[in-house]
């Protein structure tokens, strides 16, 4: 019984190992720092509204990370993801809104498909815990259906193209504090479960080039969408989805090669790390700089580039030992594929950066206009710099040996910091180019694919909505001339010449029967 | 025990006597001296059953004659069934009647008569159920063909008097065939008593044509499909205690013979193709009644209908029993429970109709809008009496419907099984056409008056007696297993 | 004789509410929730007996010739009689609250205790005709609560209803005919009954598809659903009681034993009535869920999400592994508890606010925050959130999907999960939105029916959490299907 089904609540587990512990870290301090910030900056009315959906998500999103067989994992998912809605919803506007109705779908999807991965694992394994699973499920024929649900679900909730406009459709609207949390934390728990849950060096080759072509194709596909999208929070989306398609990139390297799996989880545990920490940074920078005026702004603006350049993997920022860890990880493989990414990884960070100074030039042009209150704001975001800064480089773990031994060394400057030149010398003649070319910038609305999708969705359901004529009327009719019909029939019947005739056939009918 | 023995003839004795009594006494003691004799009559009922019960059929010679000389009396389980089930439905009628026919209606009691000739009808029924030669039949059908005629008749208005006078030209119809039918069979056999006619029956064509003569009466006396022109006028008009006792008793009377006639006295395939075209005609029974029912509009014809329709199902045992003992049984044991039922829910729901109808002047259907709420014991008659029409259970008419099915079905002949399954949703289709108009929700209803005892607790007894029959099956399959029908033979005491 | 008492005591109870009369309504309800509280301890207490593998007191009397109307308690007919009895009782308070105002309420509350009565003997019977004859009664007894209000759209449906349900009745019939006369008497057995007959194919097929027919009208199997959406036009304690717990669930325990404890699942697959069953409905899963997201009428949208539920037990019970058959029975019972919650929410609104459509709802949790707040949790429920009951079933039915091989219809389980996020949540959105709605002044609704709310989203909430003990209706639910499938232990 406990097998299939843990005894009531009491029969959930939880339980801390290398990986959960840097989850559990960074989603704590996100949430809690962004909670934080949220409080000081929602007005007052509005503050309770905010948190009865923001404490559950929190409370789902950091015990997630500690989850150790398949229903407390997915209870802690659920109860995260689900509030979100009400973070996007919470400006009350028609967009607002909107966006919501889309989270809300493409999460009830990635959750049904999570789910029946879940169960097939489940089936296949002794027990529910989570190391069970994974390991259960290698050589089996549903190693392929699992993998695939996997990918399909956590897709979803990670950005990968085509749904990369998810998580663009996620930042843009809410309070900031609640944006930096989905930005910092909740995007990540994609990447955990794909820790957690990959059946891991057990899937043939194909696969991980497969998941390595994906990975990088949203790696390049979201930097094109987010340079040339509206607002600097939809940038930062794109840019969310970019990264986690280097995410996808490192988990693919643990698939298929069992040598691999360290160095691939530890990749993956880098980047989200690093990425989790910049981008709350970015997203709380952004806030904070448009709160301020003057000579703190231009303090703030000069802040808010290191974030940002450290998303590129300039050297010395916390990029720069994440990139190191993804390519061990890929490196370590073998294959005309795996080779090829390896050396696109520094062009994506061409796309970062471009993406970055888009962002940058976003918040530098918006017109100021102060916001009270300033200084609270900005002592927190400054606490969630240091942290983003200092974080990667000093955790104790394997991951970030290598990029501590190379992080002087010049060849590796060097190769960190040509994809920054590039970008920046690109905006530069960007800024010579035609009008028409600087109009494309801008097209792009924070969700592309998705908006066309959901109007589609609305048009088949008023194509459906057709109404059924109504064949009410007609039936009644012909049950009035049906009543008519057998009345006439039976007062024939039974008026006296014709009862008496068939009553005497009968009796001769009768008679001839019997005489045969 | 000498009473036990003499049973039979008391039963006829009782109601001739009560029948005198009421015509000698002044009018206002009649209805207590009915409803004295219908007590006796029940218990005299009830002792012929557990004689039966306990000692198998037997035969009563009246004055001590014998067959071929004297008349007798075969009282066998199937008779004491029909006894009993008259004896219960007919102390109903009495009862009901005590109330229905006082005041306004005195008039209508037709100075008096209606006890008397009700009595008179009575005797002829026992009698009828008891009897064991074939001319004592037609003279017992003749007295209850006269004795209901009047009946029908007894309120004077033009529409009874045509109904009645169409009833006696077709009574008198089949009185004649059957007479003939009777005379061609001691021409060519040389007796009457059923018990010797089976043994000496052998295949020769006049017999035959006798006999065949005789069934087709018969048919014309139950009102099966398309001999039944008479009924539904008839049934209609009548006061409602007469059109209980019509629609419950009388068809089953010459039903009886039919049975009695086809499977005691006719031999194995003596009557060949005739029990499949029974069987026919009452499948067209079936579907042509309650088509019609579902048609009609004034709820006096809708239950009339009903009534054409239901005992189409009484003859789809006829083209089954030639199929082995085994389904033989099970069909007959079906037939005669659907008798049983038929009778106590359709007297039920007659006597429950009249009281709506002289209650709140409802005749037509339409204007019986919201009754549900004025009348709910009324209307609860009706839905219980529906329930055993339909057949669901856990009345008796399912009980029936199970076993003419499973018949059907272990005969290997599907097609009558389909035709009792639609048989069924017709009803149920007619049914709840009238439940619909008096669960309606109308501004009109009248608050409950304080309900008259009589007239609405005995209807509601009979129906729901009916809707609870199936617990009584044991009682009523041991009395089929000692049936002469079953044993098909005459029974020696 | 005890085995009889869930039976008779609502009988009797409904007896005496008619005799009672219109007027006499504080005896009335004394004698409705004093039956209902017996009947509940009794069924509890017989349970009990079964888990522990106690006695199965089995009562026979005679009907036609050579078969007995029987009752017996084990434990798959005891699950069922426990969840319709005790929800019997907390309706009867919701029931009590809601007609205040309405007629005819004698006729009313008698039938709602015939029909619980008829329930309980559909769940207790102990072989298919006495299952059948109580099926039937269920039929007419429900007929005037469908009715109740009079108006022609509650007479059509009422009509509509009696089609169906007597239709599927006569299918029923003619199966159960054939088979008593193929096979003779057949008790249910668990894992089949049918041995001795079993090599009569081509009649065993026909006539697993004439009862499921039969069955199928109130299990709402596509396309033979079509009577519960108009049913819908029922007083709210109807529509939650019967139309989301006993009348239907009694359509699908007919399956659940007709799968399980007549055929037996080894019979079912080697005959192949198995799959067809099981493709009608996985979908009818679909297409009602698609169907709910686009019903504007609230009741209608919780209709043809019953419908798509109802068919997760077909499902689960047709695919013949022992987890999807256990999963089936404890959404049984969790499904009612859901749903009568939800049922008896929207009643609630409709009686309060006189809201009755989706578009009218914004900004009702201001103004009935308890009842939303139920409402919510049972919406979570449904669409398989954990630690909630739904979640549980449909852990049990997609285990069972995937043990027996068939991923297909784990991804109907799922995806109908999403669905039900689709169809549910719009109405939780909407509710929160600010609207025309001031908040309460007093008590936000009538008592008698928000208490009975708040108390079946707790039942949600209980059966999820308890999920894997002993007593919860999941584990109620593994131990009594586990007979069903050979040596198969949890």
């Amino acid at each position: 019984m406990t097998e299939i089904l843990p005894a009531g609540i009491g029969g959930l587990t939880f339980a801390l190992d290398d990986v959960s512990t840097s989850f559990i870290a960074l989603f704590a301090f996100v949430w809690i720092l962004s909670g934080v910030y949220a409080w000081f900056t929602v007005p007052t009315g509005d503050r309770a509204r905010l948190f009865v959906y923001y404490l559950p998500a929190a409370i789902g999103g950091i015990a997630v990370a500690a989850a150790a067989d398949a229903v407390s994992f997915y209870l802690c998912f659920a109860l995260m993801a689900i509030p979100i809605w009400g973070l996007i919803a919470h400006p009350r506007t028609h967009a607002s809104r909107r966006a919501a109705a889309i989270y809300l779908t493409l999460t009830a999807v990635s959750e049904a498909l999570l789910l029946a991965a879940l169960v097939l694992m489940a089936t296949e394994a002794d027990g529910l815990a989570l190391t069970a699973l994974r390991s259960a499920v290698g050589g089996t024929p549903t190693a392929g259906y699992v993998t695939t649900l996997l990918l399909l679900s956590l897709g979803l909730k990670i950005g990968t193209l085509p749904a990369s406009g998810i998580l663009p459709v996620m930042y843009a609207h809410g309070p900031s504090g609640a944006a930096a949390a989905l930005a910092g934390a909740s995007t990540k728990v994609g990447a955990l479960a794909l820790v957690r849950l990959l059946p891991a060096g057990v899937m043939p080759e194909g696969w991980t080039s497969a998941v390595m072509v994906i990975g990088c194709a949203t790696a390049f596909g979201a930097a094109v969408l987010g340079v040339l999208t509206t607002t600097p929070r939809a940038v930062l989306g794109y840019s969310s989805a970019s990264q986690m398609g280097l995410v996808l990139v490192a988990a693919a390297a643990s698939l298929s090669t069992p040598e691999a799996i360290g160095l691939a989880h530890g990749a993956v545990v880098a980047f989200s790390l690093h990425h989790g920490l910049a981008k709350g940074a970015l997203m709380l920078g952004d806030d904070v700089v448009a709160r301020l005026s003057g000579r703190a702004r231009t303090v703030a603006l000069a802040a808010l580039a290191v974030p940002a350049i450290s998303l590129v993997g300039v050297p010395l920022s916390s990029g720069f030992v994440a990139k190191y860890a993804l390519k061990d990880a890929v490196h370590a493989l073998h294959g005309p594929v795996p080779e090829a990414v390896y050396a696109l990884i520094p062009f994506t960070a061409i796309g970062t950066a471009a993406l970055m100074i888009r962002f940058y030039l976003l918040v530098r042009r918006r017109p100021q206009q102060p916001a009270t209150p300033a200084r609270t704001p900005t002592v927190l975001w400054a606490v969630m710099l240091t942290v983003s800064v200092v974080a990667v480089w000093i955790w104790p773990a394997q991951w970030n040996t290598h990029a501590i031994e190379s992080a002087f060394d010049v060849g590796s400057m060097w190769s960190a910091i040509w994809p920054a030149l590039t970008a920046i010398a690109g905006a530069y003649i960007l800024r010579f180019a035609p009008a028409r070319v600087r109009r494309l910038a801008g097209s792009v609305p924070p969700g592309d694919v998705l908006h066309t999708a959901a109007r589609w969705v609305r048009g088949l359901d008023g194509l459906l909505g057709a109404s059924r004529r109504s064949t009410r009327e007609s039936s009644k009719d012909g049950r009035r001339r049906m009543r008519d019909l057998l009345m006439s029939t039976e007062r024939r019947l039974v008026a006296w010449t014709a009862a008496t005739t068939l009553f005497v056939a009968l009796a001769i009918l009768l008679i001839l029967l019997s005489t045969r | 025990m000498s009473i036990a023995h003499h049973l039979p003839a008391l039963l006829v004795v009782t109601p001739l006597a009560g029948a005198a009594l009421t015509f000698v006494t002044e009018r206002r003691r009649d209805p207590v001296v009915a409803v004295l004799t219908g007590l006796t009559i029940l218990g005299l009922s009830i002792g012929l059953v557990i004689r039966v019960l306990a000692a198998g059929p037997f035969r009563y010679e009246i004055g001590s004659w014998g067959a071929p000389v004297g008349i007798d009396l075969v009282a066998d389980g199937a008779s004491a069934l029909f006894v009993l089930l008259s004896a219960v439905v007919g102390l109903a009628v009495t009862v009901y009647a005590t109330d229905y026919f006082r005041g306004s209606r005195a008039s209508v009691c037709g100075h008096g008569m209606f006890w008397t000739l009700w009595l008179f009808m009575w005797t002829s029924l026992n009698a009828l159920f008891l009897t064991g030669d074939i001319f004592n039949v037609y003279v017992c059908l003749e007295l209850v063909g006269i004795s209901a005629v009047a009946l029908v008749t007894l309120n004077g208005g033009s529409q009874a008097l045509r109904a009645g006078a169409r009833y006696l030209f077709s009574s008198m119809l089949a009185a004649m065939t059957y007479l003939l039918g009777v005379a061609i069979v001691y021409s060519a056999t040389g007796s009457l008593d059923m018990g010797i006619l089976r043994s000496t029956l052998v295949s020769d064509p006049a017999a035959a044509t006798g006999l065949s003569l005789m069934v087709a009466a018969l048919l014309l006396k139950t009102a099966l499909v398309p001999a039944h022109f008479w009924l539904p006028s008839a049934h209609g008009s009548a006061p409602s205690p007469v059109s209980a006792a019509l629609s419950a008793l009388v068809v089953k009377g010459s039903y009886f013979a039919i049975l009695r006639l086809m499977i005691s006295v006719a031999p194995p395939g003596f009557l060949p193709g005739v029990d499949i075209v029974l069987g026919v005609l009452g499948a067209t029974a079936i579907i042509w009644g309650s088509l019609q029912a579902l048609a009609q509009t004034r709820i006096k014809q809708l239950v009339a209908y009903s009534t054409v329709a239901q005992i189409g199902y009484l003859f789809i045992v006829f083209p089954l029993a030639r199929a082995g003992t085994d389904v033989f049984l099970l069909a007959l044991g079906g037939a005669l429970f659907h008798a049983i039922t038929h009778a106590l829910a359709k007297s039920g729901f007659f006597l429950a109709a009249g009281s709506l109808a002289s209650r709140f002047g409802y005749e037509r259907i339409d204007e019986m809008a919201g009754a549900a709420r004025s009348a709910p014991v009324l209307v609860m008659t009706l839905a219980l009496a529906g329930v055993t029409m339909m057949g669901l259970p856990p009345s008796g008419g399912f009980a029936a419907k199970w076993m003419l099915v499973s018949a059907a079905l272990a005969a290997g002949q599907w097609w009558w099984a389909l035709v009792l399954v639609t048989g069924g949703l017709l009803a149920a289709a007619y049914m709840f056409r009238l439940l619909g108009v008096l669960l309606r929700d109308s501004p009109a209803a009248l608050n409950p008056p304080s309900g008259a005892i009589r007239t609405e607790w005995v209807p509601l007894s009979l129906a729901a007696g009916a809707a609870l029959l199936v617990l009584a099956s044991p009682l009523v399959t041991e009395l089929v297993n000692t049936s002469v029908l079953v044993l098909g033979q005459g029974v020696t005491p | 004789m005890i085995a009889w008492l869930p039976v008779l005591v609502p009988a009797g109870a409904g007896i005496a509410t008619l005799l009672l009369g219109e007027q006499r309504s504080r005896p009335r309800n004394v004698v409705n929730l004093g039956a209902a509280v017996a009947s509940s301890a009794i069924v509890l207490l017989m349970a009990r007996a079964a888990y522990t593998g106690g006695a199965e007191a089995a009562s026979r009397i005679a009907i036609v010739p050579g078969f007995t109307l029987g009752v017996s308690g084990d434990l798959l007919g005891l699950l069922f009689s426990a969840v319709a009895t005790v929800l019997w009782g907390v309706t009867l308070v919701y029931a009590i609250g809601y007609m205040e105002h309405a007629r005819d309420r004698a006729r009313f509350f008698g039938f709602f205790a015939w029909c619980i009565a008829a329930a309980n003997g559909v769940a207790l019977a102990e072989d298919p005709l006495s299952l059948f004859i109580f099926y039937e009664i269920l039929t007419l007894t429900t007929y005037p609560l469908v009715v109740h209000s009079g108006t022609p759209e509650a007479l059509a449906a009422g009509r509509k209803y009696l089609y169906y349900a007597l239709g599927g009745g006569a299918a029923l019939l003619v199966g159960m005919a054939w088979l008593a006369i193929i096979a003779g008497s057949t008790p249910f057995a668990p894992g089949g009954a049918l041995d001795a007959v079993s090599g009569r194919t081509t009649e065993l097929r026909v006539i697993f598809g004439l009862m499921v027919a039969g069955f199928g009208v109130k299990a709402a199997i596509m396309p033979l659903h079509g009577w519960l959406p108009g049913a819908m036009v029922a007083p709210a304690p109807v529509s939650s009681l019967l139309h989301a717990v006993a009348v239907v669930k009694a359509g699908v325990f007919g399956i659940v034993r007709l799968v399980n404890e007549l055929y037996g699942p080894a019979l079912s697959t080697s005959l192949g009535v198995a799959t067809p069953l099981a493709v009608a409905a996985a979908v009818t899963i679909v297409v009602a869920s698609v169907i709910a997201l686009r019903q504007d009428d609230l009741k209608k949208r919780l209709a043809y999400s019953t419908v798509a539920q109802l068919s997760y037990i077909t499902l689960g019970t047709a695919l013949c592994t022992p987890l999807a058959a256990a999963g089936a029975v404890a959404h049984l019972a969790h499904h009612a508890v859901m749903k009568i919650t939800m049922f008896f929410t929207a009643g609630s609104l409709a009686e309060t606010l006189h809201v009755k459509k989706v578009s009218e709802i914004s900004g009702v949790a201001r103004r009935m925050p308890v009842t939303m707040a139920s409402f919510a949790v049972a919406a979570f429920a449904l669409a398989g959130i954990p630690p909630l009951a739904g979640f549980a079933s449909k852990w049990l039915l997609g285990a069972g999907a995937s043990e027996g091989g068939s991923v297909w219809a784990l991804l109907v389980y799922v995806s109908s999960g999403a669905l039900a996020i689709g169809y549910m949540f719009p109405i939780l959105m909407a509710s929160i939105r600010p609207g025309e709605f001031p908040e309460a002044a007093g008590p936000e609704s009538d008592r008698r029916m928000m208490w009975p709310i708040v108390v079946v989203a707790a039942l949600t909430i209980a059966f999820g959490v308890t999920a894997g003990l002993p007593g919860s209706p999941a584990h109620w639910a593994l131990t009594a299907i586990a007979p069903s499938f050979g040596g198969w232990t949890p």
